[in-house]
């Protein structure tokens, strides 16, 4: 006790210090290391040593993912003598939580599994926590030659650098029965539906099969605006106003989703929104014969679901300029590494290299680098092969991406999430919905750009 | 240890070192933290970069633009209001249920005991919608004695969404049971025996003996209930997100989101100090009117 | 309570209110044990159906298989050692600090009461901020230190539990106590200590599911997949955004009940039989 009452009062002057001189994450980014160096054992690097040493990683996802990326770091500590990993893995409750605290004590890892574009992320981007990756690949460290550039600007925020490699890619997807089709007498239009009022016709008949629904909720605000809004020519997000879409694009949008809902072909908002993972989807459970998910839910989708289902492209029109092949994540490097060159070269190694991505097995989506797709093929089950058909199809019937979101995007997101609930439980009209939007989105980034 | 004190008399040296790892730990572990709080409740911090001074900024937002804070005062206030003294109730009336002389009590304890212990289970999100969802076990027993399943789903209804998370806390009644319990097995039984002799009735050994007794006990589940109902965060997280229309927006929730979010930390200190005055001051009237109520066999 | 007269009847109308509860009770755990034997395609799709089709343990062995070699049994273990140690510093430091505050007066005594009840108010998820970047500093991040050492100090909730059962305890008993001769710590050991082990166990077992059930302490002190506790690891099979293995997650999720639950029904008893056996003659 009394070894550890001394300990105690350490504790105590330590942490005053702490806070006087504040946690902050890149408050000494003129001195990035030597600084805040932890007293104790944490594992972090001791050898700013360019040839290796050790890396830490952390990465979110679930007991495949984790088993096969493990089996890869030990590939790579193989032949890479001198290289070894302290992995931090976990599933994605409190993942960003856990980062935010490891960045507020100066102690984030050397390799960061992120989704650059996603709000969480961004945070962690404008704050300078991510080294830009530029230099690593005019150097060659990272190889990107078998990487489509309309992939890699995924990883580019709204400065125009590089601030992750992308790890997969996925697409959109509309996923129906064809069990419930084929008693409906419809055929399945193979290249997606015209248009939304073809689907509409569809799912009277589709509805009456299954006793339920027609499709399950198709009008995800997150999912589907931003789709609906490329078909128009418009985007999700903007730059100065916060959002890229007008008034008549909200309110068509919300004028389907009301229609349908009322007419009993998709769910209502309640019942929608206790639909928590795919899972446990309403087509999973035979109640609907149509849903949307991304491309790297699909095999779980049917492995749920038990039984044969079918991928098709996102309805019309202009799906081709709609759809587009996102990256699922990324992987980026920490600012304060100092074994940022044995971070770049392994990540290199891990978006490349064929023995690796077979073990990896497009875990994490679609592999980005088309030799290791290619490579990959003879080997996938038959969902995953469904999945990289699909990927090819879109591949060749997609626009560019979205341009990256700007600051402030987290609360914009809820913002409209708010308003989603607003319009669909009858709280408010469509019209002051988008008037309420416009205003406190504006209000928003101007506010994130002090 | 060998002070020959008087009763009326301080005993410094000993009480204080009876209660020494209580000043060591809070001076360790939990002063600075207490101190940061208040610090940053005045800050602009965004966690990822040092805290700026702004005064008294967050609070003007508060009370001012804030729309959110009422929302998730209004939802805290009539959780804990309605929740809280349906548990306790329930709790207490299992308690003396379970303090008779009956077979399997063991079994039942534990049967009662384990929705405490599950509640904080990883499943438990996915449990609650498979409960109160629309193809959830309760809508099928409704539909089983009216002949028709409502179409609705309890958990994202807004008429009934915080409704189903007052129930999950009735539902859990466990620990503060068992509390009970153990306050009623506190009772010795010569006073009850006494009170026999006398001729008293149930009700009246009830009224006379069993709840003057318990009152520590019952002041001490009261606190700590009315703690717990302004922290409750989770069930507002996990099952419902705090939606939909926000009418399960918990207080600690909103806090939480301000802070990890939208990284608003010195904000959401700013709500976290409020709250913390609101709740100090209800315990502390608890507390004062305790002595009118609260029955103390000894003066300590 | 009730009068030794009691009928017949009256038994059975609580043996029958008490089985309605305990169905109430008993349902989500009977669904998760049900959900953990199906096949992950039937979990959801026959979610309502309590009795799986096939009973199918083969969830039970994936899901105890771990994560890169890492089995459930080293968490296990983890959280044991943890728990453990948690729940004995709990009750040394609680019964001690109580006894102070319910029976020495000494100068102060409000104020450091106060700083009891004070911690009970602090909002957790803010407060662990500066304590993550304290114990970080110390160096005790990626060790269980955190999550154990202040369990040893004192926790405000049973700290206020225990002295009020303390003070349900007649003064008189002290009182004989002292005039037998008994100093402070041997009033406490041999008068209090037995009278409250109603409250003790009570803290006990609560403490025990407590520690036992901290996510979030846990997730963001150890580092290493080994060192991860039973909460963390269940959440490592959950990924919304590619897909969950229900079934496995279910089967340990139940694997990770039992202690708990069996501590509770082993120790519940003593809840009831503290009192009766000391022979308190108020």
């Amino acid at each position: 006790m009394k070894r550890r009452f001394s300990s105690m009062m350490i504790a105590a002057a330590a942490g005053i210090l702490a806070l006087t001189g504040c946690s902050g994450g890149n408050s000494n980014t003129a001195e990035p290391d030597g600084t805040a160096q932890p007293a104790g054992q944490t594992a972090s690097s001791s050898t700013p040593d360019a040839g290796g040493g050790n890396l830490r990683i952390i990465w979110w996802g679930n007991q495949e993912r984790h088993d096969l990326t493990s089996k890869v770091l030990d590939l790579y500590s193989k032949t890479n003598p001198g290289t070894t990993f302290t992995p931090e893995y976990q599933g994605f409750d409190g993942y960003f939580q856990k980062l935010t605290l490891l960045a507020a004590s100066n102690n984030m890892p050397d390799v960061v599994n992120f989704y650059v574009g996603s709000s969480d992320s961004n945070q962690f981007l404008d704050k300078g926590l991510l080294e830009p990756m530029d230099q690593y690949v005019e150097n060659g460290t990272i190889n990107v030659a078998d990487i489509g550039e309309n992939t890699l600007s995924g990883g580019r925020a709204a400065d125009g650098k590089l601030y992750g490699i992308p790890l997969g890619v996925n697409a959109r997807v509309m996923i129906v029965d064809p069990a419930v089709y084929d008693k409906a007498g419809l055929t399945i239009p193979e290249k997606g539906y015209a248009d939304w009022e073809a689907l509409h016709e569809d799912l009277g008949k589709l509805k009456e099969v299954t006793g339920a629904y027609g499709a399950d909720d198709l009008f995800n605000i997150n999912f589907t605006l931003a789709y609906y809004a490329r078909q128009f020519g418009q985007t999700i997000a903007a730059e100065e106003t916060g959002i890229g879409f007008d008034e008549k694009l909200y309110t068509d949008f919300f004028t389907y989703r009301q229609g349908w809902s009322k007419e009993g072909l998709i769910p209502k908002m309640d019942a929608s929104l206790s639909v928590k993972n795919p899972e446990e989807s309403f087509l999973v459970k035979g109640q609907s014969a149509v849903m949307v998910a991304y491309t790297n839910q699909y095999p779980g989708i049917v492995k749920a679901a038990g039984r044969p289902l079918q991928m098709i492209l996102m309805p019309g029109p202009d799906s081709d300029k709609a759809m587009d092949v996102r990256p699922g994540m990324h992987f980026s490097i920490s600012v304060n590494s100092t074994q940022k060159e044995a971070a770049a070269k392994f990540i290199s190694y891990f978006v490349n290299d064929v023995e690796a991505n077979k073990i990896l097995n497009a875990n994490r989506g679609m592999p980005v680098s088309s030799a290791v797709r290619a490579a990959l093929m003879e080997q996938f089950e038959p969902e995953m092969k469904a999945v990289a058909d699909y990927m090819e199809v879109v591949a060749e019937h997609s626009g560019p991406l979205d341009p990256p979101a700007p600051a402030g995007a987290t609360e914009i997101d809820k913002l409209m999430v708010d308003l989603e609930q607003q319009i669909m439980y009858e709280q408010t009209s469509i019209k002051d919905a988008y008037a309420k939007l416009t205003q406190e989105a504006a209000a928003i980034v101007a506010r994130n750009k002090q | 240890m060998t002070q020959k004190a008087v009763r009326a008399g301080y005993e410094n040296g000993t009480g204080y070192l009876f209660i020494l790892p209580w000043i060591i730990g809070f001076t360790a572990f939990t002063l600075i933290p207490f101190v940061a709080l208040f610090y940053f409740a005045f800050t602009d911090y965004d966690l990822l970069s040092s805290p700026g001074w702004v005064g008294l900024d967050n609070f003007i937002r508060m009370f001012t633009v804030d729309e959110k804070f009422l929302t998730s005062l209004k939802v805290t206030f009539f959780y804990v209001l309605t929740a809280i003294p349906l548990r306790l109730i329930f709790a207490l009336f299992i308690a003396m249920l379970l303090n008779m002389k009956i077979r399997f009590v063991g079994l039942y304890r534990t049967a009662f005991y384990i929705p405490s212990i599950i509640g904080g289970s990883v499943a438990v999100a996915v449990m609650w919608g498979q409960l109160f969802g629309l193809n959830g076990a309760v809508n099928g027993i409704i539909g089983l004695f009216t002949g028709t399943s409502p179409n609705t789903s309890w958990i994202a209804n807004p008429d009934t969404a915080l409704w189903t998370l007052i129930l999950m806390a009735v539902w859990q009644f466990g620990s503060p049971m068992i509390i009970f319990l153990a306050g009623l097995k506190n009772i010795p039984d010569s006073y009850y025996e006494a009170a026999v002799v006398d001729g008293a009735n149930g009700f009246h050994r009830f009224v006379k003996i069993t709840l003057p007794l318990l009152t520590p006990v019952i002041l001490f589940n009261l606190v700590m209930q009315i703690i717990g109902g302004f922290m409750t965060f989770t069930q507002g997280l996990i099952i419902t997100s705090g939606g939909p229309l926000d009418r399960t927006l918990f207080y600690q929730l909103y806090v939480y989101r301000q802070g990890f979010e939208f990284l608003d930390m010195g904000y959401a200190a700013a709500l976290s100090c409020f709250l913390l005055l609101i709740v100090a001051v209800l315990t502390a009237l608890v507390f004062k009117s305790s002595s009118a109520w609260v029955h103390y066999e000894s003066k300590g | 309570m009730m009068p030794n007269t009691q009928k017949n009847a009256s038994r059975l109308t609580v043996h029958l209110v008490c089985l309605l509860i305990g169905i109430v009770s008993l349902y989500p755990l009977v669904w998760m044990v049900a959900s953990s034997l199906k096949e992950s395609s039937q979990v959801f799709v026959s979610a309502h159906s309590l009795i799986p089709t096939s009973w199918d343990f083969g969830s039970y062995i994936s899901g105890w298989r771990g994560f890169a070699g890492i089995t459930f049994g080293t968490f296990f273990k983890n959280t044991v050692i943890i728990v453990c140690s948690v729940v004995a510093g709990t009750l040394v430091s609680c019964s001690l600090i109580a006894y102070g505050f319910a029976r020495i007066p000494f100068r102060l005594k409000g104020f450091w009461f106060a700083t009891v009840m004070l911690t009970l108010l602090l909002p957790g998820q803010i407060v662990q901020i500066p304590q993550y970047i304290i114990f970080y500093k110390i160096g005790w991040v990626n060790t269980f230190l955190p999550l154990i050492v202040p369990a040893f100090f004192g926790s405000a909730f049973f700290i206020f539990l225990l002295l009020q059962f303390i003070r349900t305890i007649p003064y008189e008993l002290d009182e004989a106590a002292k005039i037998d001769g008994c100093s402070r710590f041997g009033i406490f050991y041999r008068v209090i200590l037995p009278l409250i082990k109603p409250a003790l166990v009570t803290a006990a077992i609560f403490e025990f599911y407590w520690a036992w059930d901290n996510f979030f302490g846990a997730l963001i002190y150890l580092g290493r997949p080994q060192l991860y506790t039973l909460s963390v690891a269940l959440r490592l099979f959950a990924d919304p955004s590619s897909g969950t293995d229900w079934s496995a997650m279910f089967a340990m999720a139940t694997l990770s009940l039992i202690p708990p639950i069996l501590v509770f029904f082993i120790f519940q008893r003593y809840i009831v039989e503290g009192i009766s056996t000391t022979g308190l003659k108020g």
